[in-house]
């Protein structure tokens, strides 16, 4: 049976379509997003690993070395068992740090262009030799379903297929640190596709080459020795432990697998998943394996072994399996070619095109341009695959050609190890052990294949595979120059501070201080290498992700910003570049200096990480970062105001007390010097921060125009806290104004008690000897009255009532200086329910005995107005409010009385139709012994009564400021809450 | 629990080290199982770390 070539080119193409079309519904939303995101299409994905070397390679390699072919497997399965403690860090720094590629990650931790730029060209070169095998798996299955030599264009017009392809999937996104869904979604499409295709393949040979399962385990019984010759290299040691030990590197190391494994993973939780599934979905792609060897053994087919799945279809003469099998090979070869292109070419566009292009002129669109490069740099990497394939006598199996490129990805172990375990590795050490495993590594591996005659090998010892050999000598010589390199030579402080990060010994960024004044530096940095547009973009993006704005100044928020950019700029453009964007010299916007200067910043700095990484916290650090919240909420909300300086004076912590009091926000007072404080609080803090005392007491402050009386505290702060935090000083403040103002009060009644007890003292003195008089005084009027005429004692007589009235009027002032001194201890009297109209009432009523008072009072008392309170005392207050009112008042004229309620008050206003009360004097009103009237007609007592009584009757009285044709006195009197049960106190 | 679930791990590769790469390796490959043995041990690696994942997951959440 023959397929035409047409028809297979035509499938081909189909095939890749429908694929194409998979990542379009995929990228553009038509795909269900929790399909998208799952962690079983994460795994799929990572089935690139399979390529045509797998689907058509593993059966030659079985043919030839038994099980040895399952190492390949068997070491991805040991890498993915030991996940949490290889990859998974490697995950964590490839997602916090936007490392998108291997040669990011190499540089990340060595630095410096050269690193990338050795990686890639290396991981360039090792992996060409695997491109080209894709080609090859596919001319070949193509030759051997249309049994004639493939033509001379088939691997072109494959390699351009690919290349078309590839550069629809990839070249879209704008960046790297974009996630492709289209891509991952396609490539798990494929490797489903791929398992189908072996699996249909395996049971078809069960059910078909053999007549059933038991046709087959018969058949394996009967020939033994295929069967032993299959466990052979597992006891006779030789390439088993190489391959398994190559598999486990290639696992990470290679670019298509990093790319699937780290850039590419949505949520670290799929990770975990792949730790087993993807061994799982390699097992069940291997079963199918040795019945398809056996088979094509039973059948005795005459061609390579590679190929037996398809010489066995064409046995079978089904074309429909022949091509679904054949299309398993393309999907295969184009998933490995499509994947591995992209993930080089983001190596080349970041450590070849970019820092030779972004020293000239400004780019004018520079998103544009990376697109462009992007999909040039796809083009190239094929091309070389294919020169590679046209250059090269290919002789060797397809093994064979994919082992070269899986030592080549083993140079990198040493320094992935470095990377994870390793503080004291440095760049020297990398760059040294990386050039020479390279070297061994051409010598051995690519030298041989360009020069088939070469004798180089011939010189190797004898009886020692080439594989082993080679893995030997170039991960030694790679190793030991990595670890002399490393010794001999000191890390950068760069270095360091990556290593920390890779040892997760800090979760955080380089330290440093941003010395960047705001935001537009940044802008400027970029501006100057990216292009205006892309400088803003990045700013805003940056901006956004650590929730700032454009107007930011503080020293710790730019340090968050400053990394965030650095961050974003390392997925767009690799880390080299992104940190000499930030750093150049005419810009260099990290100041790398330790000085106790940056202690402040730095634990504001930390605390920002902390915020912006809690959802990372597990366990005992998560309990510790609530605890750590908890404490600095207390210190937040504490009652007193709180600030804490460091040695150079700059305020690290302000607490929400200090910003009432204050009036300084947080923002405006964090990682100021205390004398850049707004005034007066830079003359206080400043002045005391910077004296010996540790309190201050009673400090007058004019703020707003009014004054506040402040108590400051001070102590140092010892620095035994382990934390960067330096000396530095804390500083409580209190408030003290209201204090101040009840102390006067205090005073204020105090004074007023001493004068009731005087006013009763001297009342009760004068009392007696007044009453002696007032006697002598009554008893003379009365004897002269009954003196005759003749006696003319109409003068003595005058004289005496003289006296009488005096004397009545010294009664009165001592009877007013008893009611007040009495007034003042009336507080432990009962109160009971009293009906507030008629007190007023009654008010009104002995007002109106006074012949004096010829005055039209108005009532406006609703009937029903109950407060709590002495009946007496009420009639007291209203009595001597409406008095004066009256005395205050022409004669006719109107006093008005009116009473309106809410919900807590009763508000009872007297209103007078005089000329109102001074503003100057209104203050003293309620003084005793102060009076407006005439000397002679008041004692100064009255409103100091009222006063009294109001205040024992938890209310207050004041004079309504407002109403200016006259004088309204307003009593408040608390609103009775419960019902009345009882009779009202008439 | 994390670290009793890391240890889960690292036993389970002391397991899969001690099925395939080991003495006890060339031995058992010698003792004329059929074909298919091979894929035993895996199956049973694959299906330990699967539960021990399993566990913490539940452990995570």
């Amino acid at each position: 049976m023959t397929i035409e070539l047409w028809w297979l080119f035509a499938f081909t193409i189909g095939y890749l379509a429908l694929l194409f079309l998979v990542a379009w519904a995929a990228d553009s939303g038509k795909l269900p997003q929790r399909v998208i995101s799952n962690p079983i299409i994460y795994t799929l994905s990572l089935g690139v690993y399979a390529t045509s070397w797998t689907y058509y390679g593993s059966v030659g390699l079985a043919h030839t070395s038994g099980f040895a072919f399952l190492t390949i497997y068997l070491g991805v399965t040991g890498a993915f068992l030991l996940g949490p403690y290889i990859l998974r860090p490697l995950l964590r720094l490839c997602r916090e740090h936007q490392l998108v590629s291997i040669a990011d990650l190499m540089a990340f931790r060595y630095g410096g262009r050269g690193t990338g730029l050795l990686v890639t060209i290396f991981m360039l070169v090792g992996i060409l030799p695997y491109i080209s095998l894709q080609i090859r798996a596919v001319t070949e299955s193509v030759s051997v379903l249309t049994r004639s030599p493939p033509p001379g264009l088939l691997a072109f017009s494959f390699s351009v297929l690919i290349t078309i392809f590839a550069v629809l999937f990839g070249s879209h996104h704008l960046s790297q640190r974009e996630k492709h869904h289209g891509l991952v979604v396609a490539i798990a499409f494929e490797s489903a596709f791929k398992l189908f295709a072996l699996l249909v393949a395996g049971i078809v040979v069960m059910t078909s080459v053999f007549s059933s399962p038991a046709d087959f385990t018969r058949w394996s019984n009967e020939h033994p020795e295929a069967v032993s010759k299959l466990y052979e290299p597992m006891h006779t040691g030789g390439m088993w432990p190489t391959l398994l030990f190559l598999a486990f590197t290639a696992a990470f190391l290679l670019p298509r697998q990093y790319h699937m494994t780290f850039t590419e993973n949505e949520k670290p939780k799929h990770l975990s998943t792949a730790y087993w599934l993807f061994p799982l979905y390699l097992l069940l792609l291997n079963l199918p394996i040795i019945p398809i060897l056996f088979a094509g053994e039973h059948l005795g087919l005459s061609m390579q072994p590679d190929f037996y799945v398809l010489g066995i279809m064409q046995h079978l003469d089904s074309k429909a399996l022949a091509i679904l099998v054949f299309l398993g090979g393309v999907s295969a070869a184009s998933a490995m070619m499509i994947v591995t292109t992209l993930a080089l070419s983001y190596m080349v566009l970041n450590y070849v095109l970019l820092p030779a292009s972004l020293s000239g002129n400004t780019p004018t669109d520079f998103y544009q341009r990376l697109t462009w490069n992007k999909r040039v740099v796809v083009s190239l990497i094929i091309a070389a695959g294919y020169g590679f394939y046209i250059v090269i006598e290919l002789n060797e199996g397809l093994a064979s050609l994919g082992l070269i490129s899986f030592v080549a990805a083993a140079q990198l172990l040493p320094g992935v190890l470095g990377l994870l375990f390793w503080p004291r590795a440095n760049r020297v050490g990398f760059l040294a052990g990386l050039t020479g495993g390279a070297v061994v590594w051409v010598l051995l591996l690519i030298w041989p294949l360009l020069n088939p005659s070469s004798t180089l090998l011939e010189s190797l010892p004898a009886h020692s595979d080439i594989w082993t050999l080679a893995t030997f000598c170039t991960l030694s010589v790679n190793s030991v120059l990595f670890i002399i390199g490393s010794l001999l030579s000191h890390p950068t402080l760069e270095e360091e501070n990556a290593a920390q990060l890779a040892l997760a010994q800090s979760s955080f960024g380089t330290s440093g201080q941003s010395v960047a004044r705001s935001t537009v530096n940044y802008r400027y940095a970029m501006q100057t290498v990216l292009g205006t547009k892309v400088a803003e973009d990045e700013l805003q993006r940056a901006l956004d992700q650590t929730d700032l704005s454009m107007d930011e100044t503080r020293p710790a928020e730019l340090r968050l910003l400053h990394e965030q950019i650095e961050r974003n700029l390392t997925g767009l453009i690799g880390p080299t570049l992104a940190r000499e964007i930030l750093r150049l010299k005419r810009n260099d916007l990290l100041s790398t200096t330790s000085s106790p200067s940056a202690n402040a910043p730095d634990n504001r700095l930390l605390e920002l990480r902390l915020e912006t990484s809690r959802e990372r916290m597990k366990g005992m650090t998560r309990q510790l970062d609530d605890l750590r919240r908890y404490l600095r909420e207390v210190l937040y909300h504490l009652p007193l105001g709180v600030c804490s300086v460091d040695d150079e004076g700059k305020v690290y912590l302000w607490n929400s007390a200090m910003e009432s009091l204050t009036g300084v926000p947080e923002r405006n007072a964090q990682d100021r010097a205390t004398d850049a404080l707004p005034d007066p609080w830079r003359t206080v803090l400043h002045d005391f921060a910077q004296s010996n005392e540790e309190h201050r007491l009673r400090c007058k402050i004019t703020q707003n125009d009014s004054v506040m009386s402040i108590n400051l505290h001070k102590a140092s702060i010892p620095n035994r806290a382990g934390l960067r935090a330096g000396a530095g000083q804390v500083i409580l403040m209190e408030d003290r104004t209201h204090l101040d103002t009840l102390e006067s009060e205090l005073a204020h009644s105090e004074r007023l008690a001493s004068i009731g007890r005087l006013a009763a003292g001297v009342a009760h003195e004068i009392g007696n000897p007044l009453t002696g008089i007032a006697s002598i005084a009554q008893n003379l009027q009365y004897e002269l009255k009954e003196e005759p005429p003749e006696h003319n004692t109409t003068v003595v007589r005058e004289h005496t009532g003289d006296i009488l009235d005096q004397v009545n009027r010294i009664n009165d002032i001592v009877r007013s200086l008893l009611t007040f001194s009495h007034a003042e201890s009336i507080s432990g009297t009962p109160h009971e329910l009293v009906k507030l109209s008629e007190v007023i009432e009654e008010a009104v009523r002995l007002v109106k005995l006074a012949p004096q008072h010829r005055h039209n009072i108005e009532l406006n008392v609703p009937e029903e107005t109950y407060v709590n309170g002495d009946a007496n005392h009420l009639a007291q207050i209203f009595l001597n409010l409406i008095n004066n009112a009256c005395d205050a008042s022409p004669d006719e004229s109107s006093v008005i009385v009116t009473c309106e309620s809410t919900a807590e008050w009763h508000s009872i206003s007297v209103t007078d139709s005089g000329d109102g009360i001074n503003p100057s004097v209104r203050e003293q009103i309620f003084e005793p012994f102060f009076t407006t009237k005439p000397v002679g007609s008041g004692t100064g007592l009255g409103l100091s009564m009222v006063y009294s009584l109001v205040t024992d009757h938890g209310g207050s009285v004041r004079i309504d400021e407002e109403y200016n044709s006259g004088t309204r006195m307003i009593v408040q009197l608390p609103v009775v809450k419960q019902d009345p049960q009882s009779a009202p106190v008439q | 629990m994390q670290s009793k679930r890391q240890d889960h791990t690292l036993l389970i590769l002391i397991a899969a080290v001690f099925l395939f790469v080991s003495p006890f390796t060339s031995w058992w490959s010698t003792l004329e199982f059929p074909w298919y043995a091979i894929f035993l041990p895996w199956s049973l690696v694959v299906a330990l770390v699967a539960v021990n994942q399993h566990w913490q997951n539940l452990d995570d959440d």
